[in-house]
């Protein structure tokens, strides 16, 4: 069909001529959805499981940030769990170790230490192979930690090395096997260092144990005083009467579901300027999409107006115009796609750097298919929509005056 | 029955300092098979006439009948299939699409997109070896010829033409003309609005334009 013909040599000729805001267009689209992509995958809430089991618990420090301080000895937490209203009580912390066989850490940097922390289901990464940890000697790693795959590593027995102090600030290295029994995804979390790994109590206490110069059997756990501890509510209702009490206690008590609400500044900052300039990179998408398609139907008034003298109905004449503009928005759009591919692999590739402002990228941020969608359809659309006042008018001209428009 | 009748056709245009009358009370009927000159100098409004006979303006006052229908109680859409099926244009600078090639350029005007056909005709009128050329790729004489065979891709039968021949040399101007004249002969209406005095060759009818009046 000759209309088809035109739509496409029409098409063709208008990317050539308006070549420079056709670049534009699509750089600034595939910025829009690139950025979309990363603002959607980008980590920037603090990861607190919002089941029911977290939001029960509450959060113990030693001390606040105003500078109060109730230390979290045990034999107190130990009191603490028959007050009302409390269903348990878990001390935990955080004891470095490093594996002692170099083989499985990276040759680059060597092993660095991973720290050992109660194990809470709730508020911790779900385990993704093998099991939870039941024994003394059992723990849970990362999947996968600065390029290396400890996956392969479920099931079997890992010598860990820590320190057993021996005075203030010396200490000696002590052995012990464990057993991987699984392996998760690390994502972040308050509660989180770079390097987590998950135990039992009793594996924990063995650690603190080591860390105050204590063997496991000599270790006064009432006596000790732990970094943090987490207090169950026996319900969701009790948590905000339940830590006002443990707040006038003298405890530094934080709810997890306040902590939920909560963001690090820095990453709010950084989610509000990628959502800002996403909608800037959409605005500017959307107005230089419809000056050009503006710009290109009235410079074609004389063709206009030719084609209306032989007979193309207004219909048809508006078809062709507007046809032309969607193919030519629809070769921007999936231009945009190939450059918003481009930001998420450098943002991926980069991931280092991205967390360094505190940004963490668990999955290669591909668009959402929404974005994909709206920037498949709103380029067209605002390219044939900018057009159309122009389009309208052009066509609704007698011939004549069209064929005499400058 | 005439193929155009003009009936008492006004034409102003507005103005900043008010109406501009171009055309005055113009009436004038052609029938097929005649080869009407429309002569005049330049702005005399030649082609505002042929503008009316086409269908391309409306006339501010009369009224302009293409076959027997009066074409100004008709709508757009109705005046746009007039112009497609029954009328066929020359223009002034041919206005082919220049993007187009040559057999492009006829299919946008045919009401039956027959390549081989469209193909053929321009062949016979010496444009074989410019089939896929594109339009603005031609010389003036072959754009004036395929604008010439655009007009009359349909068969139609008012056939219009604004200055044809306009700066052609003698073998395109005689090619055009004759091919108005072979219209003409098959049965339709010509007007050729011209000063060249090489249309009077094939005119049967010389009318006068002067200062927007018909004598």
């Amino acid at each position: 069909m000759i209309d088809l013909t035109m739509v496409l040599r029409g098409a063709a000729l208008l990317r050539t001529r308006r070549f420079a805001a056709v670049v534009v267009l699509t750089v600034v689209a595939g910025l829009l959805a690139g950025l979309g992509g990363l603002a959607a995958q980008v980590v920037t809430r603090q990861t607190v499981s919002s089941g029911e089991d977290a939001l029960k618990l509450i959060y113990l420090l030693p001390a606040s940030p105003r500078g109060e301080e109730r230390p979290l000895r045990g034999r107190d937490l130990a009191m603490l769990a028959s007050e009302p209203g409390v269903a348990a009580v878990r001390p935990s912390g955080r004891y470095g170790f490093t594996s002692v066989d170099e083989s499985l850490c990276p040759a680059d940097t060597g092993c660095v230490p991973w720290f050992l922390s109660l194990r809470l289901p709730a508020i911790q990464p779900e385990v993704t192979v093998g099991r939870e940890p039941v024994a003394a000697d059992e723990v849970l790693i990362p999947a996968e930690l600065d390029g290396t795959d400890y996956t392969p590593l479920v099931g079997t027995r890992m010598e860990i090395q820590y320190t057993f102090m021996t005075g203030p600030g010396t200490g000696e290295p002590r052995e012990r096997s464990v057993t991987v029994v699984g392996v998760f995804d690390i994502a972040p979390s308050p509660f989180e260092v770079n390097a987590p790994a998950y135990g039992t109590s009793a594996l924990l206490e063995i650690l603190a144990a080591a860390a105050t110069g204590s063997e496991p059997d000599d270790f006064d756990s009432d006596a000790y005083e732990y970094p943090e501890a987490f207090v169950e509510a026996s319900s969701v209702d009790a948590v905000p009467e339940l830590t006002s009490r443990l707040t006038s206690m003298g405890y530094a008590a934080t709810s997890l579901a306040s902590m939920a609400d909560e963001a690090p500044r820095a990453m709010t900052l950084l989610n509000v300027l990628i959502w800002a300039l996403v909608l800037v990179a959409g605005v500017v998408a959307i107005g230089l999409g419809s000056m050009v398609g503006s710009a290109a139907v009235a410079e074609r008034a004389a063709e206009i107006g030719t084609l209306r003298a032989v007979g193309w109905s207004r219909g048809r004449t508006t078809r062709l115009l507007l046809g032309e503009l969607a193919i030519v928005g629809l070769g921007c759009a999936l231009g945009a796609i190939v450059i918003a591919l481009g930001v998420g692999a450098v943002a991926w590739f980069w991931k280092d750097g991205a967390e360094t402002l505190g940004v963490r990228l668990t999955t290669f941020p591909l668009p959402p298919w929404p974005w994909l969608v709206g920037v498949l359809a709103g380029i067209p659309a605002s390219l044939c929509l900018g057009a159309a006042p122009a389009v309208r008018r052009l066509v609704s001209l007698p011939p004549d005056d069209a064929l005499r428009e400058l | 029955m005439s193929m155009i009748e003009l009936v008492g056709v006004r034409k102003a245009y507005p103005t900043a300092a008010g109406e501009r009358e171009v055309i005055h009370d113009a009436s004038v009927s052609v029938g097929g098979g005649e080869i009407v000159h429309l002569d005049g100098a330049s702005g005399a409004g030649k082609s505002t006439l042929i503008n009316l006979c086409g269908l391309l303006t409306q006339p501010t006052e009369g009224r302009v009948l293409v076959d027997g229908v009066d074409t100004t109680a008709l709508g757009d859409r109705e005046r746009t299939r007039l112009r497609a099926r029954r009328i066929g244009m020359v223009f002034q600078s041919h206005r082919l699409l220049p993007e187009l090639t040559s057999v492009e350029n006829l299919r946008v005007a045919a009401l039956v997109d027959d390549r081989e056909a469209i193909a053929a005709g321009l062949v016979s009128f010496g444009l074989g070896e410019h089939l896929r050329d594109r339009a603005k790729l031609l010389s003036g004489g072959q754009q004036q010829r395929v604008a010439a065979l655009r007009a009359l891709v349909n068969k139609p039968g008012l056939v219009l033409a604004d200055e044809p021949v306009s700066g052609l040399d003698g073998p395109n101007a005689e090619a055009i003309l004759d091919r108005l004249a072979e219209a003409a002969a098959e049965g339709a209406a010509v007007i050729i609005a011209s000063h060249d005095p090489r249309v009077e060759r094939i005119a049967t009818r010389r009318l006068l334009v002067t200062e927007g009046s018909l004598a």
